[in-house]
């Protein structure tokens, strides 16, 4: 179907021209990057020392309770910082894919439902999820403890060796070093950008570098197609959940409780921004984002877009197949060569002297 | 009892201070007095003042009728049949002044903001249409 694209209307030949409002809508999606601030929940947020090691920590297998797996497992800088599975895998299966991590500061939701409301809150869910990572806080805290070059950093950045702290503070911390380096992933400025920025100087840029084509797709998305109402802004997103149609049983028979769910976990969870471990001062200052009362009655999912072209969930089955202009459009709001540069994962977790969990024997070695 | 007489009773009991406040009719300029037949009933003030897509804001609702109470106070866009992802916390202050915090509208285009007035068994439902830019 998309092979017919070049056959379909001879509006192909006709300039593009964008009305005011379709115009307004256009520049409502940038300017790309934008600027962020720091995260006033977590002291370690733009901190130099803590964002190298949570870049380290980010593929350090460590933090998992077998030792065999890093947050890079699945958020692999090779693949936009997902796996390219269509349900992701850790200590067990998972319900959704693994989202792509970047452009990640200063959003009002984390996760797919909504789980968190900081970044370090849904950076140490994984950790010790028992579906995921499963290492417990106790677990993490004697890996963090007795790693001399774990050890080492942390006492450096934080400025108390781990032994002198709960496994909750250690926990806690560890996730918020994790934060401080998601936070610095944002994507370039692509294609759509530059016209983008073109058109708001009152230019026009090349047709070799935004396509009839990309311009046609543009024009559907924020006007006709409306599709802008809900991607909006600079994001590409509302950053709010939605009712998209997908299935509500998992598995045939298993009712996935969506955004409601993430509520809950939301609600019951130390990790937010007015919780014990915000570093957020408890009188917030005017103008203060949060919001005190959501309501449980959304369900879907809902994520920054900006990176969605370069990891599509698989095998979904969607509306592009029926709009050959949107390929071409969307993607022009990426660019394929996004690369994180990251430490190789470490496999393994060397002499700790601590027994793997339910295996009965010591590591000793590492793997490859 | 019906709309008119009920208007009527209220114009009889609205006092003569609130005439200088944001119930004037100088506050009718902005759109945000809103009317029960034409009497001014309860005035909006958006903080912050400029509402943007996303971004959190609360409202100071002044009630130009003391005997008038603030029931519910919600938004949503009819022609997408949905409201806010959000429910306003309502706190009251003295001098019929009520503020609804926790405000998020996140779609560009038209929004209802409703406020539902009663007075013993009788509630009327103010509306405040707000369109919304990208």
């Amino acid at each position: 179907m998309l092979g017919c694209t070049g056959c379909l209307p001879s509006a192909a030949s006709e300039p593009v021209r964008f009305t005011p409002s379709e115009r307004a809508m256009i520049l409502s999606h940038g300017p790309w990057p934008q600027q962020q601030g720091r995260d006033p929940s977590n002291r370690f947020s733009g901190n130099g020392a803590a964002i190298r090691f949570g870049r380290a920590l980010f593929s350090d297998a460590r933090l998992s309770a077998g030792g065999d797996m890093s947050c890079a497992t699945c958020h692999r800088p090779d693949r936009a910082m997902t796996d390219g599975l269509p349900r992701a895998r850790g200590e067990a299966l998972l319900d959704r894919n693994t989202p792509p991590i970047a452009n990640l500061a200063d959003r009002r939701w984390y996760g797919w439902t909504g789980q968190a409301d900081t970044l370090w809150g849904q950076s140490i869910r994984p950790l010790v999820n028992p579906m995921e990572m499963a290492a417990g806080p106790e677990l993490l805290a004697r890996r963090v403890i007795f790693s001399p070059d774990l050890a080492r950093s942390y006492r450096r950045i934080v400025g108390r060796p781990p032994s002198a702290e709960s496994p909750e503070s250690i926990l806690v911390n560890i996730g918020k070093m994790l934060s401080a380096w998601q936070e610095t992933l944002v994507t370039p400025a692509t294609p759509f950008d530059r016209f983008r920025d073109a058109l708001a100087r009152g230019e026009d840029v090349p047709a070799d570098q935004f396509s009839a084509s990309a311009r046609r797709g543009l024009k559907f998305f924020v006007g006709e197609g409306r599709c802008s109402l809900c991607h909006f802004g600079p994001g590409f997103s509302n950053d709010e959940f939605h009712h998209i149609g997908l299935l509500h049983f998992v598995d045939g028979d298993r009712v996935d409780p969506g955004r409601h769910g993430g509520l809950d976990r939301y609600l019951r969870s130390p990790y937010t921004r007015a919780g014990p471990h915000s570093d957020e001062p408890p009188e917030a200052p005017p103008g203060h984002p949060e919001i005190s009362s959501p309501v449980t009655r959304t369900t879907g999912a809902a994520s920054g877009c900006r990176r969605c072209a370069m990891s599509p969930p698989p095998r979904r089955t969607c509306t592009t197949v029926r709009w050959p202009i949107w390929p071409r459009w969307w993607g022009t709001t990426t660019k394929s060569t996004w690369n994180v540069s990251m430490p190789p994962v470490k496999r393994c977790c060397g002499p700790w002297g601590l027994m793997r969990p339910g295996s009965g024997t010591w590591w000793t070695s590492c793997g490859p | 009892m019906n709309r008119q007489a009920l208007a009527v009773m209220l114009f009889c009991l609205c006092t003569p201070g609130l005439a200088d406040g944001p119930c004037s009719d100088d506050a009718s300029r902005d759109g945000n007095l809103l009317r029960i037949d034409g009497e001014p009933a309860a005035h909006l003030a958006f903080m912050p003042e400029t509402i943007r897509v996303g971004e959190p804001f609360a409202i100071r609702i002044s009630l130009c009728i003391p005997m008038l109470e603030l029931e519910e106070v919600d938004a949503g866009m009819p022609a997408h049949g949905h409201g806010m992802n959000y429910r306003p916390a309502v706190s009251s202050a003295a001098d019929g002044v009520v503020t609804a915090d926790g405000f998020l509208f996140h779609m560009p285009g038209t929004w209802e903001i409703s406020l539902v007035l009663k007075h013993g068994a009788t509630r009327l439902r103010l509306v405040r249409e707000l369109a919304l830019d990208p």
